[in-house]
């Protein structure tokens, strides 16, 4: 038998200057923690470090532009961006900090930036921003299971647009995605917390509803029109549900059953 | 800020176009209470628009704040290689110099006990080289020039690869900052070029 021995970041012997960043980063990723806080923790900690009274990071990353970041999450005006510029680097008051643990904390920025802006699109839906059909699904089992166990009640709703491929025809796929996001911000509002709305296909929606059975199924439906009516969208909808454990505790088969009701409103047939 | 709430709130309001920085203040419930955003996009109302809508989900009580970015900010993110002064300064005491210059982002710093005008001008160059960037020149003359009642400094570099001698002029506010004006005046084709970073 191989006996394999696990080394702990604590036992790695980094000698640079720049070692507290690296068990920095190491902790966080462990944690699954890596993103905007610790970008202003890196400046927290280098402030400390170096008696800073103030320190700036510019990082650029591909979807969010150039973005800046001051030392306690403090607010950056024109004047000291002007100071500071706007190329990626770190600025520090006094100017102490050696060029090498400078580049390192832009580095570790930009990484952690980037490491958050994959988590959030790894769970939530681009166009949209409410969760994408992979962490609906995740939360669908989680509720399924709950439900089984305890005997929680949840509803799922499945939310289909009505004459969708209508609007993206006529007036064009850039029409068409502007009313699947104003469709997803009336979700979004109109969920409570602790729910989950997501897109689950082109212009199919799903919520998941807990502690409800009926009754506020259709209390968050009005909502919906009520939010639908405050963005100004003349878009209809059409909606199945299937409510759990009274229906069925089986991810799949509450995705059946409100499927089927949903196709049954719309007075479509289905094999 | 430690909630994964308000993580994903500043990330969605720094994905908007244009958006360069998030401030958020909170009140005594840990609620947000104003947003501060620093903007460059040209549609400031749209950018507002669409900050409402976000902060709208999380914190709708909330106040939004936009500032715009100013010509001088924009104008050094588009001139990334521009080298600009951040500070100047001269002991009289010990008649030392010393001068941060900052380049993409980064900062140098240069140091000379040669007075205003020599160490202003050598100050400049160790700063330039703190950057990372090449600089084969040296220092071969400093003078201060009388010009219809006024002084400007002019500054003659020599090349260290061939003879070659580059001058600079410049008039500034005190002869140190136009000695290190007028150095960087003097490399300023050169430094146009491409520069080795270090």
């Amino acid at each position: 038998m191989v006996k394999v021995d696990l080394i702990q970041p604590a036992d790695l012997e980094l000698q640079s200057s720049e070692s507290w960043l690296f068990r920095s980063i190491i902790d966080e990723l462990s944690r699954d923690e890596l993103g905007i806080s610790f970008i202003y923790r890196v400046l927290d900690k280098l402030a400390e470090k170096y008696q800073l009274t103030d320190a700036v990071v510019t990082v650029v990353q591909e979807s969010c532009g150039t973005q800046v970041f001051r030392l306690g999450a403090a607010s950056i005006d024109a004047e000291l961006l002007t100071k500071t510029g706007t190329a990626p680097g770190v600025y520090c008051e006094p100017p102490v900090v050696p060029e090498a643990e400078r580049e390192a904390v832009r580095m570790a920025c930009q990484l952690a930036l980037s490491t958050h802006l994959a988590r959030f699109r790894a769970d939530h839906d681009w166009l949209t921003c409410i969760s994408n059909r992979r962490a609906f699904e995740a939360a669908l089992k989680v509720a399924a299971a709950r439900s089984a166990r305890y005997g929680w009640a949840f509803t799922l709703v499945l939310v289909d647009l009505n004459q969708f491929k209508r609007i993206n025809d006529r007036a064009g796929h850039e029409v068409g995605d502007d009313v699947l996001r104003r469709f997803g911000l009336a979700l979004r509002r109109s969920v409570r917390s602790g729910d989950t709305a997501a897109r689950i296909g082109g212009d199919e929606f799903a919520v998941i509803l807990n502690n409800a059975e009926g009754s506020e199924a259709s209390g968050f439906i009005d909502r919906v029109r009520s939010q639908l009516k405050t963005i100004e969208e003349n878009v209809d909808f059409t909606i199945g549900t299937a409510v759990s454990p009274r229906d069925s505790t089986d991810p799949k088969e509450l995705l059946r059953i409100a499927d089927a009701r949903l196709y049954e409103k719309r007075g479509i047939a289905i094999s | 800020m430690t909630s994964r709430t308000d993580e994903d709130l500043e990330l969605e309001l720094r994905s908007l176009p244009g958006v360069l920085s998030v401030n958020i203040t909170y009140d005594d419930r840990s609620d947000a209470e104003v947003v501060t955003l620093l903007a460059t996009s040209p549609d400031l109302e749209t950018t507002r628009a669409e900050a409402l809508q976000v902060l709208s989900l999380y914190y709708p009580s909330a106040s939004l704040v936009i500032d715009r970015a100013n010509d001088a900010a924009l104008q050094m993110s588009r001139d990334h290689s521009r080298v600009a002064i951040i500070e100047v300064d001269f002991d009289q005491s010990t008649g030392s110099v010393e001068v941060r210059l900052q380049h993409n982002g980064r900062t140098g710093f240069g140091r000379s006990g040669s007075g205003p005008l020599i160490g202003g001008a050598d100050a400049t160059l160790a700063a330039l080289r703190d950057l990372g960037i090449e600089v084969p020149f040296s220092l071969l003359s400093v003078n201060s020039v009388s010009l219809m009642n006024r002084w400007p400094v002019i500054v003659t570099l020599r090349s260290t690869r061939n003879d070659t001698d580059r001058m600079g002029i410049a008039l500034a506010e005190g002869e140190l900052l136009s000695a290190v004006k007028s150095t960087l005046n003097a490399l300023n084709r050169f430094l146009a070029t491409p520069v080795r970073l270090g």
